[in-house]
């Protein structure tokens, strides 16, 4: 996380040669995968797990050095942990468990540009982000059983950073890659960590306001 | 001299150097002659032929008088015209003051080949008047470029002072510089960008900016601000601080990651104001082509 951060301090600092498009808005469409490792309700313990999303990004530059925006995104995935006791309708089971995940991001962040036709770009954001956890799905041995009352839903103040590269297909269509990082805020809401790659395509016009 | 050596002196020259066929195509033919010499004279039997002399005919003896008719038409002109259908060449002995000629006189059959009108000049009179021509064109020519040149630095000072009160003029009527925000871009990175419009009397003056972000220079080569099919850009300035001068056919040149600066003027902006104007840049060919569009005066 620190490492994307000081790249992006850097390049904010230093004489650029970014090359945003100034007064360029864009609108994108995302599709996410990713890596999540999260803490959960009813344990201390953190899981990984592999999560799938979509998401929508609209820009607005007002230099040609970096643009800002906006992203709404929603991931989706099922989650192991090692142990955990809950309620269930026979009784108390303790074991292991799975649960599904749904996570619901809106961040603002600053996207820096470095190039016209192909585009590097670093973005690094703050949002928040709801998560909803699904009831347990407890392994007592025997079978599976989902833990009544299980479910949850949790909150995070959540920082994100990501590197990647446009491709501008002509001047309305950018197409690229990104791979970044997000973390939640410690003390804000469970535990939340996710290395995830994006696949996207922008579609990028002149607004009059 | 008698009319014996005359005749010996046409025959003579007659034989020594090949008839010259007369100058010019047509029926009318003009002859400079040095002096002396022979040239061919074709007729027709159902023309005239008319020579014409520079001078006073002092002699003309004809080789063949029985299919020939020579006669005196004034002092300086003489007319013949064939007696026979099938006369052979003849040769007319002429004299004046200043030429003697021997004229060989060729029956043809063709009528146009006839010729009708043929003037014999003294090639060194000619000369000399082309001279005297030439001498006083170059002297006509000399007054009027002088005259010019005068006018030139009375222009070049008076010009700038005439649009220095054309300018005053128009600032009174109206002066006003307002904010455009319309941009473009192409497929090739070459952004175009609206600045301002400068109201200047009746006439608008609208600015905008290139950026190339293309690795290629781009030559801008055309400029319109249309309005529809109707373009209303009636003078394009562009500077840019490209290396590269602009060549034929081209406004101005930005370089690659560089930018310039243009003017369009609007005569009579009155005409556009309110509607939704195109500046339309390209390059030659109509390559690059960018169409910043919704431009509005107000």
């Amino acid at each position: 996380m620190r490492a994307p951060l000081a790249l992006a301090a850097a390049v904010v600092v230093a004489p650029a040669t970014a090359a945003a498009d100034r007064r360029e808005a864009s609108l994108h469409a995302h599709a996410i995968g990713g890596l999540v490792t999260l803490g959960g309700p009813a344990t201390d313990d953190t899981s990984s797990a592999l999560a799938l999303g979509v998401a929508a990004r609209a820009s607005y530059a007002t230099s040609n050095r970096f643009q800002y925006d906006a992203q709404l995104a929603v991931l989706a995935g099922s989650a192991d942990w090692d142990r955990g006791t809950f309620d269930t309708r026979g009784g108390t089971v303790t074991g292991p468990f799975s649960r599904g995940v749904q996570a619901a991001r809106l961040d603002a962040g600053v996207t820096l540009r470095f190039g016209v036709a192909l585009i590097p770009t670093v973005r690094v954001a703050l949002g928040v982000q709801g998560v909803r956890y699904g009831a347990a799905e407890v392994d007592n041995g025997a079978s599976t059983v989902t833990a009544t009352g299980s479910d949850a839903l949790g909150l995070h103040l959540i920082g994100s950073a990501s590197a990647g590269l446009d491709y501008r297909v002509n001047r309305r269509l950018i197409v690229g890659a990104a791979a970044g990082a997000s973390l939640a805020v410690p003390g804000v809401g469970e535990a939340w960590r996710s290395f995830d790659v994006t696949l996207h395509a922008a579609y990028y016009y002149y607004p009059r306001w | 001299m008698s009319l014996r050596r005359l005749a010996i002196i046409a025959m003579a020259l007659g034989l020594a150097a090949a008839p010259a066929a007369a100058q010019q195509s047509g029926q009318a033919r003009t002859i400079l002659v040095d002096e002396g010499g022979s040239y061919e004279v074709l007729v027709h039997p159902d023309f005239v032929t008319i020579l014409y002399l520079p001078d006073k005919v002092d002699k003309a003896i004809a080789s063949d008088v029985t299919s020939y008719e020579v006669k005196a038409i004034g002092a300086t002109s003489l007319a013949i015209r064939p007696l026979k259908a099938g006369a052979k060449p003849a040769s007319l002995a002429v004299a004046t003051a200043s030429i003697k000629v021997s004229v060989v006189l060729r029956l043809v059959t063709n009528r146009d080949e006839a010729m009708t009108q043929v003037t014999f000049k003294r090639a060194d009179v000619e000369a000399e008047l082309e001279r005297r021509i030439t001498e006083q064109v170059k002297e006509r020519t000399a007054a009027l470029e002088a005259r010019i040149a005068v006018m030139q630095q009375q222009m070049d000072a008076e010009l700038p002072k005439l649009a220095e009160g054309l300018i005053a003029a128009r600032m009174l009527k109206r002066r006003e510089v307002r904010k455009l925000d319309a941009i473009e871009r192409n497929d090739d990175n070459v952004v175009v960008e609206t600045k301002d419009v400068l109201y200047l009397g009746d006439d608008a003056f609208v600015t905008f900016e290139i950026e190339n972000r293309d690795k290629a220079p781009y030559r801008l080569a055309a400029v319109a601000l249309r309005d529809g099919k109707l373009d209303h850009a009636t003078a394009v300035r562009f500077a840019s601080d490209a290396a590269e001068t602009a060549g034929a056919g081209v406004i101005g040149v930005v370089r690659p990651g560089g930018r310039g600066q243009g003017v369009v003027v609007v005569r009579r902006a009155a005409d556009v104001i309110g509607r939704k104007l195109t500046l339309e840049v390209s390059q030659p060919g109509g390559r690059g082509k960018v169409a910043v569009d919704r431009i509005v005066l107000r």
